[in-house]
C-alpha cells in the first residue's frame, strides 16, 4: 500500500458524523477540547463582566451602581467562575485534552467517551452555577462561603444550595477529567518515551491531576455537609450541637490550597513548553524542573492551614504552617531561574507568546514575592482579608495562571487553526493586557495596605484610598480591551490568517510534527522518541517517514492507538478505542436535570433521573469494540480503577477524618444520651461482605485467562453476598436513622453519613457486579475483562473502606 | 541594586503619610510597629529580588538582537545560578525570614494571656456592628472602644452570629470573632488619637459598613468617660419604648433588648451605625427615618411614624449623653 | 518531679544502653575483618552507622531521654522520631549485605527476612506506630522501664524494616523499583500525617504522665500539639529529601535504560541491571 493510501484509509476510519450532530456526539479529544475551550470562554467573559462591575462600584466612593447583595452575588460568582469554570476547565480540559495527546503520540485520552462526558457534566454544572441569576439568588457568600454565613439561618434562599450542588457537580467533570488525564499520560505515551522524555507541560498537567484527585474529594465532602445541613437539618458547623464552624474552613482549604497550584501547574507548563522554542534551545536543569513541578503540587496539600492564620489557632500550630508555606518557595524559584536561564542560553525571539512569558514571569515573581511575605504570620494576620491579599492571588491567578494562557493561545493558534495569527496585533494585545493588569492590580497592594478590606460593596471617602481605586478602574477597562484584541485577533485570523504549515515555530514536542491542523486520527505513524524534544531529533522523524512506507506502527486496522508501559513506555498492547458516542451527553443531561430536582427538595424526582443515568450507562456500556482477549501488562482500565479508588479513599478518608477531628473537639463522643451502636451485626455482616473479595478475585484472574465459566460462577456466588449484605445494611441504616438522629448532633450526622456513603458505594459495586454476571454469562470479550478486573479492584477498596467504617463504629465502646 | 534602595524613603513617607487613619504603615503601638517594620525589611529584600530576576530577563531581551552576549553558554553554569539562587539562597533567607518573623515579631503580636492586663474590654461582634463591654464595669458601647493611652488593653472577642474579624491596623493585627470560640488580642495605643477599624471577614451584605473606632486618651479622660458610662440613662421615653425597645437596650428603662446596640450614652458617641455616618443632627434624622437607605439590608427597619413623632424621638435620643 | 530544665543530666539505663553498645561493637568488628579481607565498608556507609548510633545515643542517653520522660509529650516525641525513623534510616544505610553476612547465614534471621518485604513492612510500622500511641499501652511504656525499652526497640525495629526496602541494603523484589519507592514513601507519610494531625489538632491531652500543670509556659495540650508538629515536621522534611533523591534516581535510571536499551542490549537483562543500581556492569557509562 502507498502511504497516500494508507493515510486515506486512516482517515476513513478516524473520521466522525459530519455537522452539528458530530459535536454531539464526538469523543475526538481535540473536538473535545475546542468545545472546551470555547465554552471556558464564555465563563471568562462572564467572569470578567462580573469583574468590571463590581470595578465599576468601588470606581469611587459611596456609589451606589449595584445594590450590596448584587454586589455579593457578583463577587462570589467571579471567584467561583474564574476558577472552576474558567481556569481549571482551560487547563486540564482544553489545553491538556488537546494536546497532552499529540503531545505524548497517541491518537486520543485513555477514556475517550469519560472525556465526552466530562465535558458535558461540566456544562451542565455551569449551566446550573449560571440558572442561578435567572432567579436572582446567585451565591452570595465569596466563594469560600465560610460558615455560618452559608447556613440556612444566615442565608435562606437557594443561593448556597447552587453553589453547593453546583460544586459537587462540577467537581464529577474535574475528577473525571483528570483520572484520563492521568491514565492517558501514565499508559499511552508513545513506545520510547519514558518518564526523562516526557514534555514538562505532561508534567505539570500530571501534577495538577493527580492534585485534582486528592484534593477535590474534600471539597465535595465539604459541600455535601453544608447541603445536608442546609437541607436536612444535620450538625456539621454548629457548636451547639458538637460542630464546628471551623471544621468548614479546614476542609475547604485542604481542597482550596492544593487548588492554588492546580490553577497555576499547567501554566507552568505552558511556559516550559514557550521557552525552549522561542529561545531555541532545550530546558536548562530539565529533571529539576520535572522534580519541582510534582513537588509544589505535594507541599501544597500540607499548608493549608495558613489561609486560618487569623482565626485564633495555637501559636505553634501558626509556627509549622508558616514554615510549611516556605516550602513552597524553593520549587518556584528553581523554576523561575530554569526558565530564565533557558531564555538567556539561547537566542530568545521574543514573539508574542513569548512576551505573554516575559508578562507572566514578571507578574508570577510579584505574586510570589508577596506570597513569601504572607508566609511571615503576623504581617499574615496585618494584612489577610484586605485588598494586599486581593493584589497577591490575582497577580498569581491572573498574572501568573492567565498570561501563559494567553501566550499559549498564540503558540498553539497556529498548530489548532492551520492559520497564523497576527503578530503586530498580538504584540499590541500584550502591552494592553500588561498596563492593563499591572494598573489593575498593583495598587490594591497599596490601598491593602492603607486599611482598605476586601469583599466591601463600598467604602468612604477620607480614608486615602479613593485614587488607587479609580486607578484600578481605568486599568480593568484597559485590560478588558487587551483582551478584546486577542479575541479579536482570533476572529480575524480563523478567517483570514496566513497558512501557518506543520511547524511554524520549530517548536520541540511532537505536536509540531503532524499538520496544521491535526488530522482526526494525530499520527499517521505512531512516532518515535529518543529525547524529551522529538522533533528537534531528524534522523528520528526521518525513521518515521521509512516505517510509515513500510507501514510498521501505522496502526490501521481499526479506531487504534498503542498503549505502552507505565515506566520505560514500551510497546505493550494495541488498543482499540471506541468511536463517537451519544450517551455522555444523555448522561450529562439526566444528571443536570437530577440537579434541579436536588436543589429545590424533589429527592424522589431526583433520585428516578438518577436512575435513569444508571440505566444511560449501561446503554454506554453495551457497545463495545470486539476485540479477543490478550494478556499484557496492566490495562488503562486498571489504572482507571486504581485513580478513581484513591479519589474515593480520600473522600472517605476526609469524613473519617471529620469524625477524628470532631471528636477531638467534643468532650462526649458521641453525646451521652445516644445508645452504643451495636457490634455483632455489622462485624458480622462486614467479615460477610470482606470476605467475596475472594470469589471477586477468583473472577477476576479466570476472566484474565479466558476461564469464562469459573469467572461467571464466582461473581455470581460474590453478587449474591453482596446484595445479601446491601439489603440487611439498608434496612438497619433506615433504623439507625431513628435511633442516631442526625438532626439531634453532630456525632449522629457524622456517623450516618459515613455509614451511608459507604451503603452507597455498596449499591454502586452491587450494581458492576450485576452487569458482569449478566455479561459474561454469554461471553468474554476483552472490554469486559478489563471492565471486570477494575470492578475486582473497586471492590476490594470497597470492603477495606468498609472495615474502616466498622472500625469507626466500633470505636464508639472503647 | 542602589537604584532600588533609593527608591524606599519617598516610598515610605508617601505611604506612611498618605490615607486615613487605619493605614497599616502607620503605627501607633509596639506591636503594628513591629509588623511595620517586619513589612518594610521584607519589602527592600524582596525590591533586590525583583531586581535580580527583571536584570536577568532583561539581558534575555537584550539578547534577542545579540545573540553573542557572553555568558549564553554553559549549561553547567546555568544549573549552578538554579540550584544557588534558587535553592540555596531563598533557603538562607527563608530562614532568617522564619525566626525572625515567626518568634520574635510574633511575640510582639501576641494575644495578652488571662488576667495579664490592666483592663480587659469584650468585644462582641453582630451583624454589622460591634458590641463593647467593659469588665469590672457596668458600661456598655457600641462601635466605639475608649482605650487609656500606653496601657496594655487585653481584648476577648466572641460573636453572637456568624464570622466577623476585628481589626484596628494602627494598633494591631487581626483576629476573627468565631461562633464558640474566645479569642484574645492586645490592644496599645501611644498617642492620644482615633484609629479606625473595620470588620475584615466578610460577614454578609453590611460587611463594608461594619467599621469601629478605638479612642485612646490620657488615663484621666478615660476613667471619666468609663464612670459616666457605667451610669444608667436619666429617664425612659414612651415613643421609644413603644417603637425601639424591642431591639435597643436603655440602661435605666424598661427597654432592654439585644439585637441593635446599647443607647445609653448614644448622644456622647462620635458616629452613627458602626462608623457609617458622623454623629450630627442631620445625619441621625436621615438614620432614624430611612436606615434601609443609609445601611440598605441592615437590622434595623424603617418605620411609620408621624413627623411630630419623629422629631420627639430624635430630641430624645440626642439627649441622652 | 523536678522542674524541667535544659541542665538535666544524661541518663544512663542498662536495658537501653547495653544493645546500643553491643551492635556497635559487632559493626567494628565485622568492618575492620572485612577491611583486612581487602573489601571494606564505603567510608559514607560507615560515617551513615555511626551517625545513626550517635543519634540513639543522644535520644536515649541526653536530657531529651528524662525530660520527655516526665515532662513533655513533644520531648518524648523527638526521642521517638529519633529512634524510629532518623535512626534505623542512618542504620541501614550503613549496612551492606557483607557486613550482615554473619547474622544472614542464621537460618531464622534468613527467614525473617520477608518482614523488610514492602508489602509487609508497611503494614507492620504503621501497627506498631499506632498501638503504642494508644493511651493505655503509651503510659504503661512510661510506667515500667521494661515495657519502654520493648517500645523503643519495636520502634527503632520496625523503623528499621520501613527503611529496608527504600534504602535496599538487601535488595527487595525485582518489581519495587523507584516508581514503586515512590509510592511507598507517599503512603509512609499518609500514614504518619494522619497520627501527627490528631496530635496537631487536639484540644486535649492524651496521656497521664503529662496532665499536669504548665512547664515553660506550656500547657498539656499544647504540648501534644507540639508533638504532633514535631512529628509532622520531622517526616515532612524526610520525605522531601527522600522524593527529591528518588525522583532524580528515577529521570537518570530512565536515561540510562533507555540507552542501554538502544545499544541492543537483552531488555530483560537491561532491566534488572538497572533495577539494581548495575548498569555499569553492562558497560555503560552511567
Amino acid at each position: 500500500m502507498a502511504v497516500v493510501d494508507r493515510i486515506e484509509h486512516l482517515e476513513e476510519l478516524w473520521l466522525e458524523r459530519p455537522g452539528g450532530l458530530g459535536w454531539l456526539t464526538t469523543v475526538d479529544h481535540k473536538r473535545i477540547g475546542i468545545l472546551y475551550f470555547w465554552t471556558t470562554i464564555v465563563f471568562f467573559a462572564a467572569g470578567g463582566t462580573e469583574a468590571l462591575l463590581m470595578r465599576t462600584q468601588l470606581a469611587q466612593p459611596d456609589q451606589t451602581v449595584v445594590s450590596p447583595e448584587t454586589y455579593d452575588q457578583l463577587m462570589t460568582m467571579h471567584g467561583v467562575t474564574m476558577i472552576f469554570f474558567f481556569i481549571i476547565p482551560m487547563t486540564t480540559g482544553a489545553f491538556g485534552n488537546y494536546l497532552v495527546p499529540l503531545m505524548i503520540g497517541a491518537r486520543d485520552m485513555a477514556f475517550p467517551r469519560l472525556n465526552a462526558l466530562s465535558y458535558w457534566i461540566f456544562l451542565g454544572s455551569g449551566i446550573f452555577m449560571y440558572s442561578s441569576f435567572l432567579v436572582g439568588q446567585a451565591p452570595n457568600a465569596g466563594w469560600f462561603d465560610y460558615v455560618p454565613l452559608a447556613l440556612r439561618q444566615y442565608d435562606g434562599g437557594l443561593n448556597i444550595d447552587f453553589y453547593a450542588l453546583g460544586l459537587i457537580f462540577s467537581g464529577v467533570a474535574s475528577t473525571a477529567g483528570a483520572l484520563n488525564l492521568i491514565v492517558t499520560i501514565f499508559k499511552l505515551r508513545a513506545p520510547g518515551m519514558s518518564w526523562n522524555r516526557m514534555p514538562l507541560f505532561c508534567f505539570a498537567l500530571l501534577a495538577a491531576s493527580l492534585s485534582l484527585i486528592f484534593a477535590l474529594p474534600a471539597l465535595t465532602v465539604d459541600c455535601v455537609f453544608l447541603e445536608l445541613q442546609r437541607k436536612l437539618g444535620f450538625h456539621f458547623f454548629d457548636v451547639a450541637h458538637g460542630g464546628d464552624p471551623l471544621l468548614w474552613q479546614h476542609l475547604f482549604w485542604i481542597f482550596g490550597h492544593p487548588e492554588v497550584y492546580i490553577i497555576v501547574l499547567p501554566a507552568f507548563g505552558i511556559a516550559t513548553s514557550i521557552i525552549p522554542t522561542f529561545a531555541r534551545r532545550r530546558m536548562v536543569a530539565f529533571p529539576l524542573v520535572a522534580m519541582a513541578e510534582l513537588l509544589v503540587a505535594f507541599i501544597g496539600f500540607g499548608v493549608w492551614a495558613h489561609h486560618m492564620f487569623a482565626t485564633g489557632l495555637t501559636t505553634t500550630t501558626l509556627v509549622f504552617f508558616a514554615a510549611a508555606s516556605m516550602m513552597v518557595v524553593v520549587p518556584s524559584t528553581i523554576q523561575i531561574y530554569a526558565w530564565l536561564m533557558t531564555v538567556n542560553l539561547g537566542t530568545p525571539d521574543f514573539r508574542a507568546p513569548l512576551m505573554f512569558i516575559g508578562g507572566f514571569i514578571i507578574f508570577f515573581v510579584l505574586g510570589g514575592l508577596s506570597g513569601i511575605m504572607f508566609a511571615a504570620v503576623p504581617f499574615d494576620q496585618a494584612t489577610t482579608d484586605t485588598y494586599f491579599v486581593v493584589a497577591h492571588f490575582h497577580f498569581i491567578i491572573f498574572g501568573a495562571a492567565v498570561f501563559p494562557l494567553l501566550g499559549g493561545i498564540y503558540y498553539w493558534f497556529p498548530k489548532v487553526t492551520g492559520r497564523m495569527y497576527d503578530e503586530q496585533l498580538a504584540r499590541w494585545s500584550f502591552w494592553l493586557t500588561f498596563v492593563g493588569t499591572s494598573l489593575t492590580f498593583f495598587p490594591m497592594h497599596i490601598v491593602g495596605l492603607l486599611g482598605m478590606t476586601r469583599r466591601v460593596y463600598t467604602y468612604r471617602h477620607g480614608l486615602g484610598w479613593d485614587a488607587y481605586n479609580l486607578v484600578e478602574t481605568i486599568g480593568g477597562f484597559i485590560l478588558a480591551a487587551g483582551l478584546l484584541l486577542i479575541a479579536f485577533n482570533i476572529v480575524r485570523s480563523l478567517r483570514s490568517g496566513e497558512p501557518a504549515g506543520r511547524d511554524p515555530f520549530y517548536g520541540g514536542t511532537l505536536e509540531w510534527t503532524i499538520p496544521s491542523p491535526p488530522p482526526h486520527y494525530n499520527f499517521a505513524v505512531i512516532p518515535t522518541v529518543s529525547s524529551p524534544y522529538p522533533n528537534w531529533d531528524e534522523p528520528d522523524r526521518e525513521e518515521d517517514l521509512r516505517r510509515l512506507a513500510q507501514g510498521e506502527l501505522v496502526l490501521d486496522g481499526g479506531h487504534e492507538t498503542p498503549a505502552t508501559t507505565v515506566n520505560d513506555a514500551e510497546l505493550a498492547e494495541i488498543l482499540d478505542m471506541p468511536p463517537e458516542s451519544p450517551w455522555p451527553i444523555v448522561l450529562s443531561l439526566v444528571v443536570t436535570i437530577a440537579a434541579f430536582f436536588l436543589l429545590t427538595e424533589h429527592y424522589v424526582t431526583a433520585a428516578f433521573f438518577l436512575s435513569l443515568a444508571v440505566l444511560a450507562l449501561a446503554g454506554w456500556h453495551a457497545a463495545e469494540p470486539d476485540t479477543l482477549p490478550v494478556r499484557t501488562a496492566r490495562s488503562k482500565g486498571w489504572w482507571g480503577a486504581v485513580v478513581f479508588v484513591a479519589t474515593e479513599a480520600t473522600l472517605f478518608g476526609t469524613i473519617v477524618g471529620t469524625y477524628i477531628y470532631l471528636r477531638l473537639q467534643n468532650a462526649h463522643w458521641p453525646p451521652p444520651n445516644v445508645p452504643k451502636p451495636p457490634v455483632l451485626t455489622p462485624t458480622l455482616l462486614t467479615a460477610a461482605l470482606v470476605l467475596t473479595s475472594i470469589p471477586m478475585y477468583i473472577a477476576s484472574r479466570a476472566a484474565g485467562e479466558g476461564r469464562r465459566a469459573t469467572a461467571w460462577r464466582a461473581i455470581t456466588v460474590a453478587f449474591v453476598v453482596q446484595l445479601a449484605y446491601l439489603i440487611w445494611q439498608v434496612h438497619d441504616f433506615v433504623h439507625t436513622v431513628h435511633v442516631y438522629d442526625p438532626q439531634q448532633s453532630a456525632w449522629a450526622s457524622v456517623f450516618v453519613t459515613l455509614l451511608g456513603a459507604d451503603h452507597l458505594h455498596v449499591l454502586a459495586g452491587v450494581l458492576f457486579s450485576a452487569w458482569f454476571v449478566l455479561r459474561i454469562r454469554s461471553r468474554l470479550t476483552r472490554y469486559r475483562i478489563v471492565g471486570l478486573q477494575g470492578t475486582a479492584f473497586y471492590w476490594h477498596a470497597v470492603n477495606v473502606i468498609t472495615a474502616v467504617v466498622l472500625v469507626v463504629q466500633l470505636s464508639t465502646r472503647l | 541594586m542602589t537604584r532600588a534602595t533609593l527608591l524606599v524613603p519617598p516610598l515610605v513617607l508617601a505611604l506612611a503619610g498618605c490615607g486615613g487613619n487605619q493605614n497599616t504603615l502607620n503605627p501607633a503601638g509596639h506591636p503594628e510597629r513591629s509588623i511595620t517594620q517586619l513589612f518594610w525589611v521584607m519589602f527592600g529584600v524582596a525590591i533586590v529580588g525583583f531586581g535580580l530576576i527583571m536584570f536577568l530577563l532583561f539581558l534575555g531581551w537584550v539578547r534577542r538582537e545579540q545573540p553573542n552576549l557572553p555568558g549564553g553558554r554553559g549549561e553547567r553554569t546555568a544549573v549552578q545560578i538554579v540550584l544557588g539562587f534558587g535553592v540555596a539562597l531563598p533557603i538562607v533567607l527563608l530562614i532568617a525570614l522564619f525566626i525572625w518573623s515567626d518568634f520574635f515579631v510574633m511575640r510582639s503580636t501576641a494575644a495578652p494571656a488571662k488576667g495579664s492586663t490592666a483592663l480587659t474590654i469584650k468585644v462582641i461582634g453582630h451583624q454589622w456592628w460591634w458590641e463593647v463591654r467593659y469588665g469590672n464595669s457596668t458600661a456598655v458601647t457600641a462601635n466605639e472602644i475608649h482605650i487609656p493611652v500606653g496601657t496594655r488593653v487585653g481584648v476577648v472577642l466572641t460573636t453572637v452570629d456568624v464570622i466577623h474579624s476585628f481589626w484596628v491596623p494602627e494598633l494591631n493585627r487581626k483576629v476573627d470573632t468565631i461562633p464558640g470560640t474566645e479569642n484574645r488580642l492586645l490592644l496599645i495605643a501611644d498617642h492620644p488619637g482615633v484609629y479606625r477599624g473595620q470588620c475584615a471577614e466578610f460577614c454578609g451584605l453590611q460587611h463594608a459598613n461594619m467599621a469601629v473606632e478605638v479612642i485612646a486618651e490620657p488615663k484621666p479622660q478615660f476613667d471619666a468617660w468609663l464612670a459616666h458610662n457605667a451610669r444608667p440613662a436619666a429617664r425612659g421615653n414612651t415613643l421609644f419604648a413603644q417603637n425601639c425597645s424591642g431591639c435597643h437596650e436603655i440602661r435605666g428603662t424598661p427597654a432592654r433588648a439585644d439585637v441593635g446596640p446599647d443607647l445609653t450614652h448614644f448622644a456622647s458617641r462620635r458616629t452613627i451605625a458602626a462608623v457609617t455616618l458622623p454623629n450630627t443632627p442631620q445625619n441621625l434624622r436621615e438614620w432614624l427615618r430611612d436606615p434601609q437607605h443609609v445601611k440598605p439590608g441592615n437590622r434595623m427597619p424603617n418605620l411609620e411614624l408621624g413627623n411630630a413623632d419623629w422629631t420627639a424621638l430624635q430630641r430624645y435620643v440626642e439627649s441622652l449623653r | 518531679m523536678d522542674a524541667p530544665s535544659l541542665l538535666t543530666p544524661w541518663t544512663f539505663e542498662p536495658l537501653q544502653v547495653v544493645p546500643t553498645v553491643i551492635v556497635a561493637l559487632l559493626y567494628l568488628r565485622r568492618s575492620r575483618t572485612l577491611a583486612r579481607e581487602g573489601r571494606p565498608v564505603p567510608g559514607w556507609r560507615r560515617a551513615s552507622f555511626w551517625t545513626g548510633i550517635a543519634l540513639v545515643v543522644l535520644a536515649l542517653n541526653s536530657p531529651i531521654d528524662a525530660l520527655g520522660e516526665e515532662h513533655f509529650f513533644f520531648m518524648h516525641m523527638t526521642q521517638h522520631v529519633l529512634l524510629g525513623d532518623l535512626a534505623p534510616l542512618c542504620f541501614v544505610a550503613g549496612m551492606t549485605g557483607q557486613i550482615l553476612r554473619p547474622v544472614l547465614a542464621w537460618s531464622v534471621v534468613e527467614k525473617l527476612r520477608v518482614l523488610a518485604h514492602p508489602l509487609i513492612a508497611i503494614p507492620l510500622w504503621a501497627a506498631d506506630l499506632y498501638i503504642w500511641h494508644i493511651p493505655y499501652l503509651y503510659d504503661a511504656a512510661l510506667h515500667h522501664t521494661a515495657i519502654h525499652a520493648f517500645e523503643h526497640f519495636c520502634f527503632f525495629t520496625f523503623g528499621c524494616l520501613m527503611w529496608e526496602p527504600v534504602v535496599e541494603t538487601l535488595p527487595a523484589p525485582a518489581w519495587f523499583g523507584t516508581g514503586p519507592k515512590i509510592a511507598y514513601i507517599f503512603a509512609v507519610r499518609l500514614i504518619e500525617t494522619i497520627l501527627g494531625n490528631i496530635f496537631i489538632w487536639s484540644n486535649t491531652a492524651f496521656y497521664g504522665v503529662y496532665r499536669h500543670a504548665p512547664e515553660w509556659g506550656i500547657t498539656p495540650a499544647h504540648d501534644l500539639n507540639l508533638g504532633g508538629i514535631v512529628m509532622m515536621a520531622e517526616g515532612s522534611l524526610v520525605t522531601l529529601a527522600a522524593l527529591v533523591w528518588l525522583f532524580l534516581r528515577m529521570a537518570s535510571e530512565g536515561e540510562t535504560r533507555q540507552r542501554l536499551l538502544e545499544q541492543g542490549l537483552d531488555p530483560r537483562q537491561v532491566k534488572r541491571a538497572v533495577r539494581y543500581g548495575r548498569a555499569e556492569d553492562l558497560g555503560a557509562p552511567r
